[in-house]
């Protein structure tokens, strides 16, 4: 895509939410962080594109009211975890068709744990009318029996998923912005507190409250680019077992327009709301070359073979609502710019984004994925 | 209590599916007709221990049970069952329930 990102920022992300430091707190700080690593002013900035669960009752427009940008181009993003990479998408598309010239995306929420449970009982119709009268506790019910589905279709042990967790956790140390650095061992994994069986306290990302903020300009010079950027909505009706995501079907797609392969990914940020749906995206994606999961997770995961999840990831990192969605591309662009310090992957030239999410019904239903590079 | 699982059947080429849909994903056909579904037979099972902001723990046996037409729902369960249990499926107030 012709279309450069000029622009990365997270806001800090904290493990509660501060008094006065409302989710527009967070996406202001993102902005004015990301603008200033741009280097352009706000003035500069007519594009904007938002995603995030709390931003009711106001919409994009009034955020970038708020925000003091008078814009030509505006967009609100509903797709969750897979908002980051759409957002991406349309950013680049309206900067090839000069529809903007300087785009900022956006997303970020500071819920506490009574709003997060409120967005998990009416996240959609299907949730209000037939999840949240189960009490289903939210998500985690749904994706600790599709956990259960994959370990037994691919012969995983908890263990592997704790293989996993602490992978991340270890990329974790070296990142100053993730919530949680401290190692992370396979007893206390095993021991954690249960969530839903089999998912335990660090099969689940803790919510944080954050924001991240990338900025896209028409192509310019040496920087980062988009590749490739494809999407899936749908994929499977939420008919099947979940095991096989949307990135199933958009991986062939992916990888012909990005002209390369699992094989010459430098640094992959794969959307990580739980370790099963990693392993999935990953396989999905062509990563695990014989198909053998469990030997993937002994062999590439748990030493840390290729670079997967730099930052620690949603799950070391934390989640900050819909930032979930754009914190891997965050993760990459600093990487690709050598400026990952402290977990720096040498020569990181090809990064892979995944975003995941939107559960209709059983399990995600959006799925995006994005090739950057850096251009020289 | 009502009958079971509100199944919706296409009218055209007689898919169906849970929860409603508003065109048929199979034909596109938007004319459907209700169906009850007692039977099924559950899948996996998990034990949420908490709900996100919940004070104390409240355990729940959270399933997802399948259809005889292949069609897999999410349903609370009334006392543990392993997987390939046979169960009968009914619906108070909102909530649907495999016992």
């Amino acid at each position: 895509m012709r279309a450069s990102i000029v622009g990365a920022a997270e806001a800090t992300y904290t493990r509660h939410p501060q008094a006065g430091r409302d989710t527009n707190a967070f996406l202001a700080d993102a902005v004015t962080l990301a603008l200033r690593d741009a280097g352009l002013a706000a003035a500069q900035v007519d594009g904007l594109a938002v995603s995030s669960f709390s931003l009711a009752p106001d919409h994009a427009i009034d955020l970038a009211w708020r925000l003091g940008l008078s814009l030509r181009w505006l967009l609100e993003d509903t797709n969750g975890g897979a908002s980051g990479v759409d957002m991406l998408g349309h950013a680049c598309r309206a900067v090839e068709a000069g529809d903007a010239s300087a785009v900022v995306i956006l997303a970020g929420d500071a819920q506490d744990a009574a709003g997060v449970a409120a967005r998990q009982a009416t996240f959609n119709r299907a949730t209000a009318e037939h999840l949240a009268p189960l009490g289903y506790g939210g998500p985690n019910s749904l994706f600790a029996m599709l956990t259960q589905r994959q370990m037994r279709a691919c012969g995983l042990e908890r263990s592997d998923y704790g293989a996993l967790a602490i992978a991340q956790r270890a990329w974790a140390a070296g990142n100053p912005g993730a919530a949680y650095r401290e190692p992370l061992t396979l007893d206390e994994y095993m021991r954690a507190p249960p969530v839903a069986d089999p998912l335990g306290r660090y099969d689940c990302p803790p919510q944080v409250a954050g924001a991240d903020a990338l900025v896209i300009t028409p192509q310019r010079g040496p920087g980062v680019r988009v590749r490739a950027l494809l999407r899936s909505f749908n994929h499977d009706h939420q008919e099947s077992d979940g095991l096989r995501t949307g990135h199933a079907a958009l991986a062939p797609g992916l990888w012909n327009s990005a002209g390369a392969g699992p094989a010459d990914i430098d640094v992959a940020c794969v959307y990580d709301d739980y370790p099963a749906i990693v392993l999935a995206q990953l396989s999905d994606l062509g990563f695990v070359v014989d198909g053998e999961l469990p030997r993937f997770v002994r062999e590439v995961i748990a030493p840390r073979a290729r670079a997967i999840n730099t930052s620690g990831g949603l799950l070391s990192a934390g989640q900050a609502g819909a930032a979930g969605g754009m914190h891997g591309l965050v993760e990459a662009v600093q990487q690709l710019r050598q400026r990952a310090t402290g977990r720096q992957v040498a020569s990181a030239r090809l990064a892979l984004v995944t975003g995941y999410g939107m559960v209709a019904y059983r399990y995600g239903a959006a799925a995006a994925a994005a090739v950057l590079e850096m251009a020289r | 209590v009502s009958a079971g699982v509100e199944l919706s059947r296409c009218a055209s080429c007689a898919a169906a599916f849970f929860p409603a849909r508003l065109l048929c994903p199979r034909c596109g056909g938007g004319q459907w007709q209700s169906e009850y579904v007692r039977d099924g037979v559950v899948e996996e099972v998990t034990t949420v221990q908490r709900a996100i902001g919940a004070t104390a723990p409240e355990p729940r046996l959270i399933a997802t049970v399948r259809l005889p037409g292949g069609q897999r729902v999410i349903a609370r369960l009334e006392r543990p069952l392993a997987p390939g249990s046979d169960v009968t499926l009914t619906r108070d107030g909102g909530a649907l329930s495999a016992r």
